[in-house]
């Protein structure tokens, strides 16, 4: 269980982290309740809810868990560092620090060993309200096989492994890869460009995902506890039951934040994307990277032909000297090379061959006149480079 | 004479749906793979996938099939006064998008149908179209209509893109 940073309760300092943590023990702790004289005593209980506001319902309850598991005990060392006896009777004093728990207090000890061992280690984020259950070890390591099986650069995993790992040290959270979070071929780039609306600018060969070197983690069956204790077994990666819709709520958002600290921290080494990406962390930091010009030096490695890159908002656009070894030509963007719906013209393709083959000596044979059929044709050559480079994505390099 | 006979046959429909209890038994949505043509299992079932970057890979979708399944009374004859109306509600932003795009909710369907012929048991169903699905969340409202006091239902179907 993650100790309380601060008091709770009566007089306490009562930060909501801690607060939550308390109430949501008290909340998976049950107590005997007599409801009818002469009936057997029910079990209900010390708290209905919790919400991170240290009201009178949550006074009681510590009150009454001390009377049930403090006061009443032999031998308890109360915080202020008088011992209690454990003789209970109506004329009892005035417990010191009632309805208070204190880090590492008596009370705290015995909620910890009170509350059900299926509860017996809570967590909750830093200024959160939100309960959860901590992942254990075998849940660790089904994630980071899940992710080991996935499509990475080696080193890249490390990196990946190292931040579940912490995750889990540190929150007691199991992160694991989202669906399509791994390497994207340039295909599906791609498709998610063109098909899903406002999500990204990257063509295919332009994103740092196309080159196994970024990841999307996510939060699938973090299990935390609704206001009234209930666990909830299902969440998906994104936390869609915590922050239900497409916007972010402040609960979410924190865990969020613990993945985005956790994974740039100097001990795991990566690097965050676009501000409103939560899930996405790279290998490098976009500063300074263009991804258009190191597609362009895969291209040109990759394949047979040279290529360069300019960007014009929001796309990269390339060039190429269409393997004849001239002149670079415009041939726009990846997303349309990829589709063959590269900007190469007619007027452009005769120009390109016509100096490539420079002045033919007298006599020599006139070359075949340039058609619409080679343009096509070229189209589906500048294509097939585009899939030399994705077949070589393990050659990319950032710089 | 006819028109009576007609008006009477109708309320005589509406009220045996009424005493059968017309319900929406649940709710069903397939993805339709625009690569092969092929529709996923219900989305909406038990395990269901998750529901990320569903328009890109194998297996990329921008249109969802729902299916509405009505329960009636066994052998309950058909009538245009009965029929399913389906809302849906596309959720304004992308949480995770490489722009963090901001929107309002936006309708993208708002259909009524009639039901068709009943099986054995009771059970119709009506299918819906959703066109551009994919990134965005999406919340089903289901209603029977022509049967006081119906109740709907709903469902969330959880799309999420991120770069």
């Amino acid at each position: 269980m993650q100790l309380i940073s601060n008091s709770v309760g009566v007089g306490g300092v009562n930060n909501r982290s801690d607060v939550a943590l308390v109430q949501a023990i008290l909340v998976k702790t049950q107590r005997s309740v007599i409801r009818v004289p002469l009936i057997a005593p029910t079990l209900a209980p010390y708290l209905s809810s919790y919400d991170g506001v240290c009201g009178q319902p949550t006074k009681d309850a510590i009150r009454a868990f001390q009377d049930d598991h403090v006061w009443s005990t032999g031998n308890q060392t109360t915080p202020g560092g008088t011992t209690n006896w454990g003789f209970q009777t109506p004329l009892a004093p005035v417990r010191r620090n009632a309805g208070l728990v204190e880090p590492n207090g008596a009370t705290w000890l015995k909620l910890l060993e009170k509350v059900p061992a299926d509860f017996a280690d809570l967590r909750v984020l830093t200024g959160g309200k939100t309960v959860y259950v901590a992942a254990t070890a075998n849940q660790i390591q089904e994630r980071i096989a899940a992710a080991s099986a996935l499509t990475f650069e080696p080193a890249f995993l490390r990196k990946v492994v190292t931040c579940i790992n912490a995750m889990h040290t540190l929150y007691g959270i199991a992160l694991g890869v989202c669906p399509k979070g791994d390497r994207r071929d340039f295909g599906k780039q791609d498709d998610l460009l063109n098909q899903a609306e406002f999500v990204t600018n990257a063509g295919p060969g332009e994103s740092n995902h196309n080159f196994g070197m970024a990841v999307d983690l996510g939060f699938k069956g973090l299990r935390w506890l609704r206001p009234t204790g209930e666990v909830v077994e299902n969440e998906d990666p994104w936390m869609h039951k915590l922050s239900p819709g497409n916007v972010i709520n402040a609960e979410a958002l924190k865990f969020w934040q613990a993945l985005r600290a956790v994974g740039t921290s100097g001990s795991v080494g990566l690097f965050r994307g676009p501000e409103a990406d939560r899930p996405h962390l790279q290998n490098w930091s976009d500063a300074g990277v263009s991804m258009g010009a190191r597609l362009a030096d895969l291209l040109s490695r990759s394949g047979s032909m040279r290529w360069s890159a300019h960007y014009v908002e929001p796309h990269y656009r390339y060039r190429s000297d269409l393997g004849l070894g001239g002149e670079l030509v415009e041939l726009g963007t990846a997303s349309q090379i990829w589709n063959k719906q590269a900007t190469l013209t007619l007027d452009v393709l005769k120009r390109a061959r016509a100096a490539a083959a420079g002045n033919p000596p007298a006599g020599a044979a006139r070359p075949r006149p340039v058609t619409d059929a080679d343009v096509t044709a070229m189209k589906q050559q500048l294509r097939d480079q585009f899939d030399l480079a994705d077949t070589n994505w393990r050659s990319w390099t950032s710089n | 004479m006819v028109a009576i006979l007609l008006f009477l046959s109708a309320a005589s429909d509406l009220v045996s749906y009424a005493g059968q209890g017309v319900t929406i038994d649940g709710l069903q949505a397939l993805l339709f793979n625009s690569k092969t043509g092929a529709f996923s299992g219900d989305i909406l079932g038990k395990d269901p996938p998750d529901l990320g970057n569903v328009p890109a890979g194998e297996f990329a979708s921008v249109s969802t099939l729902v299916i509405v399944r009505v329960r009636m009374g066994k052998d309950a004859p058909a009538s245009k006064d009965v029929r399913v109306r389906l809302v849906a509600t596309e959720s304004g932003s992308l949480p995770f998008a490489a722009k963090g795009v901001s929107g309002r909710d936006r309708v993208i369907l708002d259909q009524t149908a009639v039901l068709g012929p009943v099986n054995p048991e009771g059970v119709t169903h009506v299918a819906f179209w959703l066109a551009r699905t994919g990134c965005r969340s999406v919340a089903l409202n289901a209603t029977i209509l022509g049967v006081p006091g119906a109740k709907s239902i709903g469902k969330i179907l959880a799309f999420t893109c991120y770069e």
